[in-house]
């Protein structure tokens, strides 16, 4: 992993430990971990990565929770009326958006917020820890899996 | 030319003139590939002309038949400096009182605004230049940082590293200015006049006071708490004051360890201006007030500052204060250091980040392990400060774990 990353997750593993949340850097994924209890014995995986440069050149991070798969011969099964429940689920979300990511393995629902490093507080981070944990698990647990 | 009064170093040992962090961050920039691959590009070639036939356009070469007293001046300055090849000189028409140097096709360009040379004096005018010659005698001109820093896609851990090592290249220039002008009070003149564009002749700037404004600066930026500095490439004229006075007197003194010294203590001037978390876990300036009495009610949480604690808060002590005084008083009341600490914390006008709030809670953990082990007293007391800096109490535990654990990985 570049130095530059590295020293930037370490960043964030300080401002993790200060608002009490454990995690560990992955340093091939390039990704802070965490994994929360979300309650019911269900589990969720939230990661942090750094995305680039805001206003100022300041790194930009985004905290983000994966929620499900749908693998790239089904992509039809990602119906028109789930993208418009994921929009209408946007609409009414606070502290972080559904998204989807192309990964090698398929097309990836996502819950995700972005957050400036620098500026980054221990309340922050928390708040947008648990948001994105809770908003993934809530839309995996519509399908029945527990797989993130 | 004049040696500076009682210099320790010859003037023509360039390299024990230079500022070792400037040598340091050269190298680290050089080493790196990300700025290696930028030397090399078009784009880097076209700024290097650019800024050199900008300069040809519209300024008027100083020679013997034009310029008689400024022509000799830099002919003297420049057998000071045989490294540094064909020197030409010009002078730009401009109110601001400015000079700078670039390398040509075949040597080296100097170039001084009009308002310098109609309002310096002799000596003042032989600092800038020495200035600007001690660029080129150290290698500055391999790296044009203007360029490299106006890169959008430059990443900013090395845009950083590029400020750090301007703000140190001009701490090794104005020695080479001093060294040519050789008074110290010519030297506070120039940087006066040059930093405030008052180019009275009722100008006094005299070292001292000049180099004292530094505290009073210090003293702002911790109370506003500051941290835009790192991209600008001048280090404060208080900061570069004060770096020539402490060399100076450093010289005056024999050189060797005092200079070691005066370069410390400039490295920690400098920290000012660095971004946040750069150095050692108690090296920021910003937060010192808050190491030295959050560390002094930890250590004395125990009852007593053990040597290996003391070592710590000697690091971080603020000046005007007696360690040893103050630790023995709080030893029977800590009142005072709970009232300092939190006047240290409430005090500031810009609102801690969780990046300061962490390397505080860290850097008081590195004062209550500095014997090697934390006591419950020390745990509790690092609760209670960590509850005064609004931190939950749990963090203390995650932060105690993290330090154990990097401690370990770094075999400290």
């Amino acid at each position: 992993m570049a130095d530059d990353t590295l020293a930037l997750l370490r960043q964030v593993e300080n401002v993790a430990a200060l608002a009490a949340l454990r995690g560990r850097i992955d340093e091939q994924g390039k990704v802070y971990v965490m994994d929360f209890d979300t309650g019911g014995y269900r589990s969720q995986r939230v990661l942090v990565r750094v995305t680039g440069q805001g206003p100022n050149g300041k790194p930009m991070l985004t905290i983000y929770s994966p929620a499900r798969l749908v693998p790239r011969r089904w992509w039809r099964w990602l119906s028109r009326k789930e993208a418009i429940e994921i929009l209408r689920l946007n609409e009414s979300m606070r502290f972080a958006r559904y998204g989807l990511a192309d990964t090698p393995e398929g097309m990836l629902v996502v819950v995700s917020a972005d957050m400036v490093l620098e500026t980054l507080d221990a309340d922050e981070l928390r708040i947008h820890a648990y948001a994105v944990a809770h908003a993934a698990d809530r839309y995996e647990a519509q399908f029945g899996s527990d797989q993130f | 030319m004049q040696p500076p009064v009682q210099a320790a170093v010859p003037i023509d040992d360039h390299a024990r003139w230079r500022y070792p962090a400037d040598a340091r961050l050269l190298a680290e920039i050089m080493a790196s590939d990300a700025i290696r691959s930028r030397l090399g590009s078009p784009a880097y070639e076209l700024a290097r002309q650019t800024s050199r036939t900008g300069m040809l356009a519209g300024a008027v070469m100083v020679d013997p038949g034009v310029l008689p007293h400024l022509a000799e001046a830099v002919e003297g300055i420049r057998r000071e400096f045989p490294q540094v090849q064909h020197v030409d000189c010009f002078v730009y028409n401009s109110g601001d009182m400015n000079a700078f140097i670039t390398p040509g096709r075949t040597g080296t360009f100097i170039a001084l605004a009009s308002a310098a040379v109609n309002h310096l004096d002799a000596a003042e005018l032989q600092y800038v230049l020495g200035h600007e010659f001690g660029h080129a005698a150290f290698g500055h001109l391999d790296v044009l940082a203007g360029a490299l820093l106006a890169d959008p896609a430059l990443p900013p851990a090395e845009a950083t590293r590029i400020c750090a090592w301007q703000r140190a290249a001009e701490i090794s220039a104005d020695r080479m200015g001093l060294a040519v002008c050789g008074s110290l009070t010519a030297a506070a003149r120039a940087l006066f006049k040059v930093a405030s564009g008052i180019v009275s002749n009722l100008v006094v700037a005299s070292p001292e006071s000049f180099a004292a404004q530094w505290q009073r600066l210090v003293d702002e930026v911790i109370t506003e708490g500051d941290r835009g500095f790192h991209h600008i490439s001048h280090p404060f004229p208080p900061l570069r004051m004060r770096a020539m006075l402490l060399f100076s007197e450093a010289m005056a003194a024999g050189g060797g360890e005092r200079i070691d010294a005066a370069n410390e203590a400039i490295d920690g001037m400098l920290a000012m201006m660095e971004p946040a978390g750069r150095g050692g876990t108690l090296a920021d300036p910003l937060l010192r007030d808050l190491f030295f009495w959050g560390g002094l009610l930890v250590a004395l949480a125990d009852g007593y500052v053990s040597p290996s604690e003391w070592q710590r808060l000697a690091t971080v002590t603020p000046p005007g204060i007696d360690l040893a005084a103050t630790a023995a008083a709080a030893a029977t009341d800590d009142a005072p250091c709970w009232e300092r600490f939190t006047a240290a914390f409430r005090g500031r006008r810009k609102k801690f980040t969780g990046l300061e709030l962490h390397r505080v809670m860290y850097g008081l953990h590195d004062v209550a392990s500095a014997d090697g082990t934390v006591s419950d007293g020390e745990m509790a007391r690092l609760r209670q400060l960590a509850e005064r800096l609004g931190v939950v109490p749990e963090a203390c535990d995650h932060i105690a774990e993290q330090y154990q654990r990097e401690r370990q990985r770094d075999g400290r």
